[in-house]
């Protein structure tokens, strides 16, 4: 049984909680903001957006009648309805390197290219392209926490808003933050010996766009590479020129045709090769298996400075790691959990999971919070619950 | 205020005067000298006039920058000094248990700490944007926490939370304190003092610009290895904190008087520590970096306490008098616990009413109420302690009561009185050595640290059945490391372990050199050469150690051993 508080508790359970948070931060502790996709809905299409536009353009397509469980699968995913394994294969098929069919290769294409750059509109809602995203009101309240050491912040997005919102000239005057993607990368953020800190965001590989080149010679042949947070210039108000924190990131050719005149993204290390994009679609055991070690290295190196556990955005549906990681470290560690969501489902995801997995996790209402392992699920928006929660 | 033994002043201070000028912090130590001189007289005032208006709180140190901020409670002093900081392994190797104890080491521990905090806050070592105000407060805390680290410990040392785990009488702990017998008591006392309104320094949470209860709450939380600033938390408890700086010094420099001498590496303390300071800082994420001079002092720590934990600590000839203390104190907790009439025969007569306070203690779980029970009998145990033999006194105590008492078997009772004849021989003069030659049965067996609770748990009905015949001792060395338990991941496979609280160069400890710098998170890997993974099973029959029948229980065991699929080491076998 999901056990939730709505409506006119919320107020009263986030202003709990906001009283836990500042008594840890007499022990150094800061809360673990887990940001899914939910925090960009309407800004960035989520799964079944993406599902629906797939959909259409699927059946639009002439494709074998062998393939007709691809649109099955989309709409599935359109609805809310698909399950992990549908997911996994149709994701899999469409972006394959050797295609089952032609046609899929050019579906692909056309939507990467309309997700990075062109945008879309699907069902009267429009979304403008990746690279014109901008952030919205909860990108910048988590990243002015972030900039204030008051939360550490795990992102799963591959829209990169949160970092964006670090260069606000508002947020912040100097350098921009940092948006930091592997295990090196976070080791050498911990380990530097820096002695001024710089705000960073972590990203997990989770519903992460990755791009490698069809060039054999170009480096980024050999790594799949995270084109997410990087245009240099994206959101900012004109007039701004920040400064360029990596030149050579794939975004800055999104504008560009490739050589061939095809609506493919080119690779503008190599110039010479075709963008083939890679999206670590929820169930590819590979996304789960690279994920993993990120969330430990984090773990050790964050250890006993972690108050709480704050999800935000997050359905719960297509990461069971990621759950089964955080209820974990909830459980060994004794931190409560708060899970923020706008709607109020009818079952909640991560509730089920923690009454099947974690069962001595109890789920709280109201009441004060302590250093053990609770769970608390909230139904309210996150630029509702954000400002309550920091506000002390 | 009242009185303190003359001999928990007499320690000499751990950083000698007149050392290098940029160590100048030893000024606190004269104050603590003077203080002390001034208690030998009775005087009540401290010589910078503190205690005329606080007059329950014990001034320590007298630097301006720590005036009116370091206070500890007398009460605080007056227990743990009683409290003997090896237990009865002071006895074993000749030496007064007074010469030691809790009060002595917390001041060491304090001293390190505060020279160790200057360095690093005056010398520039800390980020510069740091806010230096609320970072002197910080250290405040975690200076106060050094002084009240051990006001958990009770009397025998540890060897009152063994005879807990081999009953498995220990109830799990809130994340906030330190686990088992030591965490609980600990917090006990605090909320003592806080029930009491006698919180344990009313400017401790002045001076943090908070409440007293913010203030005991970080130093349980340092305490317990569960801060959230690593640097901090490093200084207090960690693989390389204070507590263990001035235990491995102290403890080298005691055994070397007392002939049971482990050959230091730490010979000169201050050179340790001048060496040991040297090379390092506070990096942007709070971590503190020891670079090649530092880390290779940290090294030569854990080594040395390594070593001693494998010649001293849980030394074989240490093991045997401790293992047969432990049984009478084993029989002597149970019996208190589970038998009122015991009870009353042993604790009425000196405290009218205990029972009824017993009857009084919630019943939250059987196992938690055993523990309860077991919790305050140690602390009423340790108001016995009025002689320098301290925790003997209660030992003998308890087994004046045990020997006559009818329930036990005849056979046991005649094992356990042949053990204390010998604890008295040792104390009363007779070389541990003969004792262990007649008591250890032929030589210990040496298994892998990982097989250690197997082989408790295999071994454990075996001294069920020969219970009259011998006693089966099983300890495991110690990792190098001894981070907090709260550190340590269990699962995640290779994943799991160690969180990174602290950079040293990369590479294994043995090829740091002079000038690396420090760039990886220090683990068990680091320092897996310095480990003696091993675990050592000792069987002890009590001045009979050349019998048949105890030679026959050895052969009993190892095969039972064998035929758990335990690996025996041979000496010298890795």
């Amino acid at each position: 049984m999901t056990v939730a508080v709505k409506d006119t508790n919320v107020d009263d359970v986030l202003d709990v909680f906001s009283v836990f948070l500042r008594s840890q931060r007499h022990l150094r502790k800061h809360p673990l903001l887990v940001v899914g996709a939910g925090v960009s809905k309407g800004e960035i299409p989520l799964l079944a957006d993406i599902g629906s536009w797939l959909a259409r353009r699927l059946r639009t397509d002439d494709l074998s009648p062998k393939l007709g469980w691809l649109v099955e699968h989309s709409e599935d995913l359109a609805r809310g309805r698909a399950s992990r394994r549908q997911v996994a294969e149709l994701f899999t098929c469409l972006q394959s390197a050797e295609p089952i069919s032609s046609g899929l290769s050019a579906v692909w294409n056309e939507f990467s290219r309309a997700l990075l750059i062109d945008g879309f509109e699907i069902d009267g809602q429009s979304f403008s392209g990746i690279s014109s995203a901008r952030a919205r009101e909860t990108h910048r309240r988590i990243a002015s926490e972030i900039r204030d050491m008051r939360c550490w912040t795990v992102s799963l997005n591959f829209d990169g808003l949160i970092y964006q919102a670090l260069r606000w000239p508002e947020v912040s005057s100097n350098f921009p933050g940092l948006s930091l993607h592997s295990e090196v990368e976070f080791e050498h953020y911990f380990c530097s010996r820096a002695e001024q800190s710089i705000p960073a965001v972590f990203n997990i590989r989770g519903d992460v766009f990755y791009a490698t080149c069809t060039q054999p010679l170009c480096p980024r042949a050999v790594q799949p590479y995270p084109i997410a947070d990087d245009s240099p210039t994206r959101g900012l108000d004109p007039g701004t020129e920040p400064e360029l924190p990596d030149s050579d990131r794939l975004a800055l050719t999104f504008e560009e045709k490739s050589q061939d005149g095809s609506n493919a993204l080119s690779c503008n290390l190599c110039g010479g090769g075709t963008l083939s994009l890679q999206f670590s679609f929820p169930g590819l055991r590979a996304k789960e298996e690279l994920a993993f070690p990120l969330l430990w290295k984090l773990r050790r190196f964050l250890g006993p400075s972690i108050s709480a556990i704050v999800v935000i955005g997050l359905s719960g549906m297509w990461d069971r790691y990621l759950l089964q990681f955080l209820f974990d470290l909830s459980s060994e560690r004794r931190i409560p959990v708060l899970d923020i969501k706008p709607e109020y489902p009818s079952q909640n995801p991560i509730e089920t999971f923690r009454a099947a997995h974690f069962p001595s996790i109890y789920s709280r209402g109201l009441g004060s919070v302590q250093p053990e392992s609770t769970f608390t699920f909230v139904s309210t928006t996150a630029e509702h619950a954000l400002p309550i929660l920091f506000s002390k | 205020m009242g009185t303190v033994s003359a001999d928990i002043l007499s320690r000499k201070p751990w950083f000698e005067y007149g050392q290098p000028a940029r160590l100048s912090l030893a000024t606190s130590l004269d104050s603590r000298l003077r203080r002390g001189r001034a208690l030998d007289g009775e005087t009540t005032e401290s010589s910078d006039g503190a205690g005329s208006e606080e007059s329950h709180f014990f001034l320590i140190s007298n630097p301006e920058s720590m005036k009116d901020r370091i206070f500890v409670e007398e009460s605080v002093m007056n227990r743990l000094g009683r409290i003997s900081q090896l237990g009865l392994k002071e006895i074993w190797i000749g030496r007064n248990p007074g010469e030691h104890n809790r009060w002595l080491h917390s001041v060491g521990a304090f001293d390190v700490a505060h020279i160790w905090t200057r360095v690093l806050l005056e010398d520039g070592r800390l980020p510069s944007h740091w806010n230096m105000a609320q970072t002197e407060d910080q250290v405040t805390l975690a200076l106060n926490a050094l002084l009240v680290h051990d006001y958990g410990h009770l009397p025998f040392a540890h060897l009152t939370e063994e005879v807990l785990h081999n009953l498995n009488w220990i109830p799990p702990a809130p994340v906030s304190l330190p686990p088992g017998l030591e965490g609980q008591v600990l917090h006990f006392r605090f909320n003592e003092l806080v029930d009491e309104s006698r919180v344990f320094s009313a400017s401790i949470g002045k001076s943090v610009g908070s409440t007293n209860e913010v203030a005991l709450t970080v130093i349980e939380s340092l305490i317990a290895g569960n801060y959230g600033l690593p640097w901090l938390q490093t200084v207090v408890n960690s693989p390389i904190d204070a507590d263990k700086i001035d235990y491995v010094h102290f403890d080298d420099a005691f055994l070397g008087k007392a002939d049971y001498r482990t050959q230091t590496r730490m010979p000169d303390g201050l050179g340790w520590l001048e060496e040991f300071l040297q090379d390092q800082f506070v990096n942007h994420a709070g971590m503190l970096c020891l670079g090649g001079r530092s880390a290779r002092a940290a090294a030569d720590l854990w080594r040395e306490r390594v070593q001693l934990y494998d010649r001293f600590y849980l030394a074989p000839d240490l093991r045997v008098p401790d293992r047969i203390a432990g049984e009478i104190l084993q029989q002597g907790i149970i019996r208190c616990t589970l038998s009122d009439r015991f009870r009353n025969a042993i604790l009425e007569e000196h405290i009218p009413g205990l029972n009824e306070a017993f009857r009084q203690i919630d019943v939250i779980d059987p196992i938690g109420l055993k523990f309860q029970v077991v919790s305050g009998i140690m602390r009423q145990f340790a108001s016995f302690i009025r002689t320098s033999d301290r925790e003997l006194e209660i030992l003998s105590e308890l087994w004046k009561h045990l020997s006559v008492w009818p329930s036990l078997n005849p056979d046991y009772v005649a094992l356990l009185e042949r053990g204390f004849e010998l604890l008295e021989a040792v104390q009363k003069g007779r070389p541990l050595r003969s004792v262990v030659e007649t008591s250890l049965v032929r030589e210990p067996l040496l298994l892998r640290r990982e097989q250690y609770e197997l082989a408790v748990e295999t071994l454990r009905p075996v001294q069920h059945a020969y219970m009259s015949e011998v006693l089966i001792d099983i300890v495991a060395l110690p990792t190098p490391l001894a981070p907090p338990r709260r550190w340590r991941t269990q699962w995640g496979g290779d994943r799991g372990g160690l969180d990174y609280q602290l950079l040293v160069p990369p590479g294994r400890a043995s090829s740091w050199t002079t000038g690396m710098t420090s760039s990886v998170p220090l683990d068990d890997a680091c320092v897996a050469e310095l480990d003696e993974p091993y675990a050592r099973v000792s069987v002890i029959s009590p001045g009979e150690a050349d019998t048949s029948q105890a030679k026959f229980v050895w052969d009993r065991v190892r095969a039972i051993l064998l035929e758990a699929n335990l690996h025996l080491l041979s000496p010298g076998e890795d």
